[in-house]
């Protein structure tokens, strides 16, 4: 299945929801607020992050190895 | 003063060999300090005593027989206490971990106790090395860090310890972490020298993980040269940690001839008239040094992306931790909260960040090709005062600066002093290099101190002020 993007978890509320399902914890409300400040930076970021031009040819900087432990060592 | 506060490794080295003082006076004068100055400036976490003392008696020993393990022998030093070591708690800055001991030692533990160095503290950190968005000094289950220049402001972080434990003479040299500004900024904030090296030149085998694609451990000394002889016994191949390569440290040259410096435009344009004016005396220095250019950085989202790694591999780093509620112990109620949205950031974006990481580290490599380093002022501003939150600091109309894109690519680089500021507090300048130009870097360090004597200047002890 593919992964939603950002835009469909998009606002924040959608984001605190998300939260909620996979962490089982009540915040108090200067909690809840810092949060909420939290998420919203981090969707700010994400659109910024958008604004960059990508092709298909533009691979992470992550390098898998396979691996082999006569060669790697561990 | 006494022998061993502000000398430098090459001295105490010649000191120890002369016969002038023992490796053991070292590390029970070290313990000294740092029990009593080093504490007041709350950056100790654990006093390894017993540890010390057993080191130094067996680098007098070996010395007295003729096993000499090079320039680190028998000279005292503290850890970031993140980094294991076999037996002695490692609390990685945060309360729920009072408690954690470790069965192994990190591999620059092993490697700095191989090399004869004697551990003599674990030195305080912020909690979670930072990662947990902290917002105030006091995020750190030893108190907030304070400047060795002045017990009211802030030693930076998240090496607090580090910083101000060599800035105040209590160990000639420490070691420090840096995710994004971790060394650096306490280096400045605590007026001494701080290495930060190339992604990988030093094993993170048995150091705290907070990113581990962003995680670098380096040398925090009272000079630049110290930097390298520390960092030639800490780096290299480490199968522990399959990121390091043998051979990319090399020890720096002279920076003879004439260098090519770049100067990131507008780095200075927001900062403090002090640490403007420092600059500029730095620039007049490095002029007689070589060319100086102003250069941009490439137009990348360095905060956004770097932020967006450090978060996402934060909460994956201690996903289990925040799910069983633990971090509501933590110290500083912001970061009860902290790396909570990490958890539900989109795979997508962290892989978008990671692609426009790619591209960056590219067009960075284009930039520096060019030069022997680029210089920046390390900081906008001084240690802060320690009751301030960061907001009015940190966020907002700072300018360009270094910071992300140079972490976010692995790069080099050095704060080294560079003069005085508001309250007496000392300022700094940055030199960042191309990729794996860790020798360079601090070959041109060198030739600034060699210029300069700012790096020699202490605090007086308890008055906090300036001297």
């Amino acid at each position: 299945m593919a992964s939603k993007s950002s835009q469909e978890f998009g606002d924040r509320q959608a984001m605190l929801d998300h939260l909620n399902s996979v962490i089982e914890r009540e915040f108090t409300p200067e909690q809840l607020a810092e949060l909420r400040k939290r998420l919203d930076q981090s969707e700010e970021r994400a659109k910024r992050l958008r604004k960059t031009r990508l092709e298909n040819a533009d691979e992470p900087e992550i390098v898998f190895q396979p691996y082999r432990k006569d060669e790697m060592g561990s | 003063l006494s022998a061993l506060a502000f000398t430098t490794i090459p001295e105490l080295g010649r000191m120890i060999r002369s016969g002038q003082v023992s490796p053991v006076q070292l590390a029970e004068e070290a313990l000294e300090r740092l029990d009593s100055i080093g504490r007041s400036l709350n950056a100790v976490v654990t006093l390894t005593g017993e540890l010390a003392l057993e080191q130094a008696r067996q680098a007098e020993d070996e010395l007295a027989h003729g096993v000499d393990r090079g320039p680190l022998h028998g000279i005292p030093y503290g850890a970031k206490d993140l980094l294991s070591t076999a037996g002695i708690p490692t609390t990685w800055g945060m309360e729920p971990f009072r408690s954690q001991v470790f069965a192994e030692d990190a591999a620059v533990i092993e490697r700095l106790r191989e090399a004869g160095a004697v551990l003599v503290a674990k030195l305080a950190m912020v909690e979670g090395a930072g990662g947990f968005g902290y917002e105030q000094p006091d995020a750190a289950l030893t108190g907030p860090g304070k400047s060795a220049w002045n017990p009211d402001a802030w030693a930076g972080g998240s090496s607090s310890g580090s910083g101000s434990a060599v800035g105040a003479g209590c160990v000639p040299f420490a070691i420090g972490t840096e995710t994004w500004g971790s060394i650096l900024l306490p280096a400045a904030f605590n007026g001494i020298s701080g290495f930060r090296p190339t992604y990988g030149t030093v094993s993170r085998r048995g150091a705290m993980a907070l990113s581990w694609t962003m995680d670098k451990i380096g040398p925090m000394c009272l000079t630049a040269q110290d930097c390298a002889t520390v960092l030639g016994t800490i780096a290299g191949r480490d199968p522990g940690d399959p990121t390091t390569r043998q051979g990319w440290f090399e020890p720096p040259a002279a920076a003879g001839g004439e260098l090519r410096i770049a100067v990131l435009r507008g780095g200075a344009g927001n900062a403090q008239a002090e640490v403007r004016a420092n600059f500029e005396a730095s620039l007049d220095v490095l002029q007689t040094m070589g060319t100086v250019h102003e250069v941009d950085l490439p137009d990348f989202p360095w905060d956004e992306t770097a932020s967006t790694i450090i978060t996402v591999e934060g909460a994956a780093a201690f996903e289990e931790f925040i799910r069983a509620g633990q971090n509501e112990q933590l110290t500083a109620p912001e970061d009860r909260v902290g790396l909570l949205e990490g958890l539900v950031i989109p795979a997508v974006d962290y892989l978008r960040a990671m692609r426009v990481r790619r591209k960056g580290t590219r067009a960075m490599d284009d930039l520096l090709a060019g030069f022997d380093v680029i210089v920046a002022p390390s900081a906008a501003f001084v240690a802060t005062p320690l009751q301030d939150r960061f907001d009015s600091w940190f966020e907002g109309s700072q300018g360009p600066s270094l910071g992300a894109a140079g972490n976010l690519c692995g790069l080099p680089s050095i704060s080294v002093p560079n003069g005085f500021g508001e309250r007496g507090l000392p300022t700094g300048l940055e030199l960042m290099g191309r990729a794996y130009n860790d020798g360079r870097v601090l070959a041109v360090a060198m030739r600034y101190q060699e210029l300069t004597d700012w790096h020699t200047r202490r605090p007086r002890q308890g008055s906090g002020a300036a001297a």
